[in-house]
């Protein structure tokens, strides 16, 4: 049984889709993961995290923590923005849009893992923070990199997705009341958890489109 | 024609339509509100007419010791360090210090202020009437009596008040920024609020006015949105694959390069000023009897976003030449925030605010003590937008002739030291 998971063709699979990881994180997530953590030490330089109440402690994550979903997730199909590449890619045998789906795989993870170092860094601070404040942090940020990731995969344009994701981000400013369970500032300004749920719902349905557009592009 | 060729790129491109989209949207939501109506004149006998800021010590340094005690009895701090509330809670090193600082302002000692017992915060409170009808009413919160030192100067006060803000983390209450808007606002009489409403509506200031609350809206989006604009067109090239048919042309650097950034800024402009155009169209609507001073009024408009738009492209373009183009967006969009985190709505005007903010019809006044700072702010970034648009042509020009290849350059000289 191990053997024909490592030689069979279900274990040359699994080998290949583990190269393509090894390969995508080597060559292709650097830059963005970089971004990531430059956005965690930017938001520690600009918010005081020490000894918050729990509502203020919502503001350092829901104002800038969730760029780390943007530069995270905005950029998947970043490394064939140039269509010779895209049609290499296409051509060969592995799916590409499972290769991008190992992406959002493993750019969700790297989210998850500095959202929560950054809550469990409050709580070392005194800060009065919860399991409500990493999902609130997860969800926020998962559900502006979602906007971006959509809005780059339909429009096939990074820098345009970047843009929308920006342009949300900046409509929750002004626009904070019509936004409703999609406001990424609900629980600072509600001190409510609710949101996030149906932000989470919202970034897989927006995940999940883009998927079937582009699968739906590439067929016809 | 080169010009009308990067034009066309330009407005034919996805970004700058959710630029030209952003603008208006932003126009219409924020700016319209103001345009519903005319400024009213304060009504004698109303009772309310605003307040206004007075550098008075007499009611300065009882209120703010006031609020220093209230908060040390709460445990904690209201402060404002990147525009965002937050409640500062300090170690308990940090709270005998200020305990100390309490101390040299009121002569209240730790010992004496850790015992006070009957501390209630300020707030609302209810109490029924003879009728047993509720009422509410505000409860100012229960302190120890206060009685400051009487050698206390007011130099020294602003001393201690300035250790007690360094102790908090800045941005509170009692920091220079604040110290004054917090503790010495006086309300306004009918005769002041009067003649604040005239300075506004005035022939030589409302246009201005109007300019400015315009401007304080628009500069929040053009101080990032043109820079995927810029980044968007300068990747076309790189995208087509036009680079080697571009580099070989008889066009010198300069020309394309400038006559790309001049098709950008020219495109980009073209939305803000259609809006201010028809914003101030509706402003003369609404008061028809006055004469507007549009040269000044648009001056104040040209100088006050148009720099922006000048330095986020600059910028835009010289890092695209020199790094991948989500780096340029990432820094810009880092840059953008913290210059919007920083600035209060009004009169925080330095001499490097990328943001500027003026979000009111009024404070004529206060603007006009920055407009120094004004002025110096967008000349010098108007100065390195020119800079940065000469180290553009300077790369693009050294990346044409092969001189410059980022990323493989040790592969290029190790190539021609091969072929040698």
């Amino acid at each position: 049984m191990a053997e024909e998971m490592t030689t069979g063709r279900k274990g040359k699979q699994i080998n290949n889709y583990g190269k393509i990881i090894a390969v995508n994180l080597k060559y292709h997530f650097g830059m963005h993961l970089a971004a990531a953590v430059a956005v965690f030490v930017l938001t520690l330089l600009l918010f005081n995290i020490t000894a918050l109440s729990p509502k203020a402690a919502a503001q350092p994550i829901e104002f800038m923590l969730c760029w780390t979903g943007m530069v995270l997730l905005t950029p998947v199909f970043w490394p064939e923005r140039d269509p010779v590449i895209r049609d290499v890619v296409r051509a060969k045998r592995a799916d590409y849009l499972k290769v991008c789906l190992i992406r959002v795989v493993y750019s969700i993870l790297t989210l998850i893992v500095l959202n929560t170092a950054f809550v469990g860094l409050m709580r070392v601070r005194e800060s009065q923070v919860s399991l409500q404040h990493v999902l609130c942090a997860v969800a926020t940020a998962f559900f502006l990199g979602a906007v971006g990731f959509t809005g780059s995969g339909i429009i096939d344009n990074t820098v345009v997705g970047h843009m929308i994701a920006l342009m949300y981000y900046m409509a929750n400013y002004g626009l904070k009341d019509k936004l409703g369970v999609f406001n990424l500032f609900s629980m600072y300004m509600n001190g409510s958890c609710r949101e996030k749920w149906w932000q989470i719902a919202g970034g897989i349905a927006l995940i999940a489109v883009t998927f079937v557009v582009r699968r739906w592009r590439d067929t016809r | 024609m080169l010009f009308v060729k990067e034009c066309k790129k330009t407005v034919f491109s996805l970004t700058f339509w959710l630029y030209v989209i952003t603008v208006v949207i932003m126009y219409g939501s924020q700016f319209g509100e103001v345009l519903d109506g005319p400024l009213t004149p304060p009504r004698e006998g109303s009772g309310n007419y605003g307040t206004v800021v007075k550098e008075e010590p007499e009611i300065l340094m009882p209120a703010a010791v006031e609020g220093l005690v209230a908060e040390y009895l709460r445990g904690s701090y209201i402060a404002y360090p990147f525009m965002f509330y937050k409640e500062v809670k300090l170690s308990a090193d940090k709270t005998a210090q200020m305990a100390g600082i309490i101390e040299k302002l009121t002569g209240i000692s730790a010992e004496e202020l850790n015992g006070f017992a009957e501390y209630e915060e300020a707030g609302m409170q209810v109490y029924l009437d003879e009728n047993g009808q509720e009422h509410w009413e505000y409860r100012e919160a229960t302190l120890p009596e206060i009685h400051m030192p009487e050698n206390l100067t007011y130099e020294r006060f602003r001393e201690l008040m300035q250790e007690a803000d360094k102790l908090i983390g800045g941005g509170s209450q009692y920091s220079e920024q604040f110290l004054m808007g917090n503790f010495s606002r006086i309300p306004m009489d009918y005769e002041e609020a009067l003649a604040e409403y005239e300075g506004v509506v005035a022939d030589s200031n409302i246009a201005s006015a109007y300019t400015r609350l315009f401007c304080d809206y628009l500069g929040i989006v053009l101080s990032v949105l043109p820079v995927f604009v810029c980044v968007s067109l300068w990747m076309m090239d790189r995208r087509a694959h036009m680079e080697p048919l571009v580099y070989v042309r008889s066009c010198s650097s300069v020309k394309i390069v400038g006559t790309r950034y001049l098709a950008l800024v020219v495109c980009m402009s073209i939305p803000v000023f259609l809006t201010y155009l028809h914003g101030m169209w509706n402003v003369v609507g609404l008061y028809p009897d006055k004469h507007f001073h549009w040269g000044q009024a648009f001056g104040l408009m040209a100088l006050w976003l148009f720099p922006g738009i000048l330095i986020v492209s600059a910028l835009g373009a010289l890092l695209s030449e020199l790094a991948s183009p989500l780096v340029v967006i990432f820094l810009q969009a880092a840059w953008w925030f913290m210059s919007i985190s920083t600035n209060r709505l009004t009169g925080s005007i330095t001499k490097w605010t990328l943001v500027i903010r003026h979000n009111s019809l009024y404070g004529t006044e206060v603007f006009r003590s920055q407009f120094g700072n004004f002025v110096v702010n967008r000349c010098a970034y108007i100065a390195l937008s020119l800079l940065c648009v000469g180290l553009t042509m300077f790369l693009y020009d050294r990346k044409r002739k092969g001189v410059l290849i980022l990323g493989r350059r040790n592969d290029h000289r190790k190539e021609r030291k091969a072929n040698q």
